[in-house]
């Protein structure tokens, strides 16, 4: 039942005509630092900065989420 | 109208200005990076271009941003007014001894108003031209022969500040390509890698408006024309450039590295480059 249930999820996606990829954070993610962002369109996010070894790879990605989010 | 009233107005526009800015928290600090710049010629002209884009083709919603022409002796700049501000504020922050949620909030805003996002140097003694530009996080920089332009010249002219213009047209990077040029400014320059026409070109657009380059202004004032020197650039050819951001905006999830609470979706960026290369 689960198997069936998953592969009509997969279907789903594969026709959905989109490339949306989920990542997916478990319940055991931990993270020592979630920075708040709150974009001008409102849609207040949390980003973990553990991952970020520099200034400008954080701030790329915020500026990918941003476009994303508003 | 009654001072009280003058006065919630200011103070509620003040708030909905707060409320709606751009604004990080975070306690993270980073290590600043090195800045190193050289100087490679000094403008005796600068032309101030207003840019107008289409990023998205499906929505056609119009973005606009400044973008700036430096004219040296030998070398000349063409990029975004923005990312001249973005480099300024990185040379500041260099000399940091971190660097946390001040300085996001001071770069976002500048980061927002960048529409063309690359810097293009061109080298009338070499004849070649180097571009620089991010795709995500990391920075490419690619050289090309400054292009033959084979112009058409057409009947048709118009006035722009003040200046008597002609109009040429010309196909390159898959779009067809109108300008109109000044023979008053014997420059043969213009916007992106456009040029070699018998004057400076005062506007720039492709025939479906997806790009246009309108002058809005010129000056003599002097300034530094300067090159990044990076350590960490990606030396590489225009169609491996330009495939990269292809699958930058195609295939975000490769590039980003972050993990938002909740989980993320990583959707496609919207593409539409102003060269077409297969």
């Amino acid at each position: 039942m689960k198997s069936l249930f998953l592969g009509l999820t997969f279907l789903l996606a594969s026709f959905s005509g989109t490339s949306d990829v989920e990542k997916t954070v478990t319940e055991e993610f931990v993270c020592s630092n979630w920075a708040t962002i709150n974009p001008k369109c409102g849609n207040t996010y949390y980003l973990c900065t553990d991952s970020y070894g520099s200034f400008d790879d954080f701030i790329a990605d915020v500026s990918y989420f941003n476009s994303v989010k508003c | 109208m009654n001072n009280r009233y003058i006065i919630l107005l200011l103070v509620s526009l003040i708030f909905s200005k707060e409320l709606y800015c751009q604004n990080i928290v975070s306690d993270r600090r980073f290590s600043p990076n090195v800045y190193n710049s050289n100087q490679i010629d000094i403008s005796k002209q600068n032309v101030i271009y207003k840019y107008d884009y289409i990023e998205n083709l499906k929505t056609s919603v119009r973005k606009s941003s400044l973008t700036i022409l430096q004219i040296g002796k030998i070398i000349s700049k063409f990029t975004d007014y923005n990312l001249l501000k973005k480099d300024s504020l990185e040379n500041k922050f260099s000399k940091k001894e971190y660097l946390g949620a001040e300085e996001m909030n001071l770069i976002f805003p500048v980061l927002k108003e960048i529409g063309f996002k690359k810097e293009i140097l061109r080298d009338s003694n070499k004849d070649s031209i180097t571009f620089q530009g991010k795709v995500h996080s990391t920075k490419y920089e690619y050289k090309e022969k400054i292009p033959s332009l084979n112009w058409k010249l057409k009947k048709g002219d118009k006035v722009i500040l003040d200046y008597k213009v002609k109009k040429a047209t010309v196909n390159y990077g898959g779009r067809k390509w109108i300008a109109w040029y000044s023979e008053d400014i014997p420059i043969n320059l213009g916007p992106y890698i456009f040029g070699n026409l018998p004057g400076l070109i005062l506007e720039l657009y492709d025939n479906e408006e997806n790009f246009h380059f309108s002058a809005i202004g010129i000056d003599n004032k002097q300034t530094e024309i300067y090159k990044r020197v990076e350590k960490k650039i990606v030396r590489t050819s225009k169609k491996d450039f330009f495939k990269a951001e292809r699958n930058f905006h195609e295939k975000p999830e490769l590039f980003v590295r972050g993990t938002i609470r909740g989980g993320a979706n990583f959707k496609k960026i919207p593409y539409n480059p102003i060269e077409i290369i297969d």
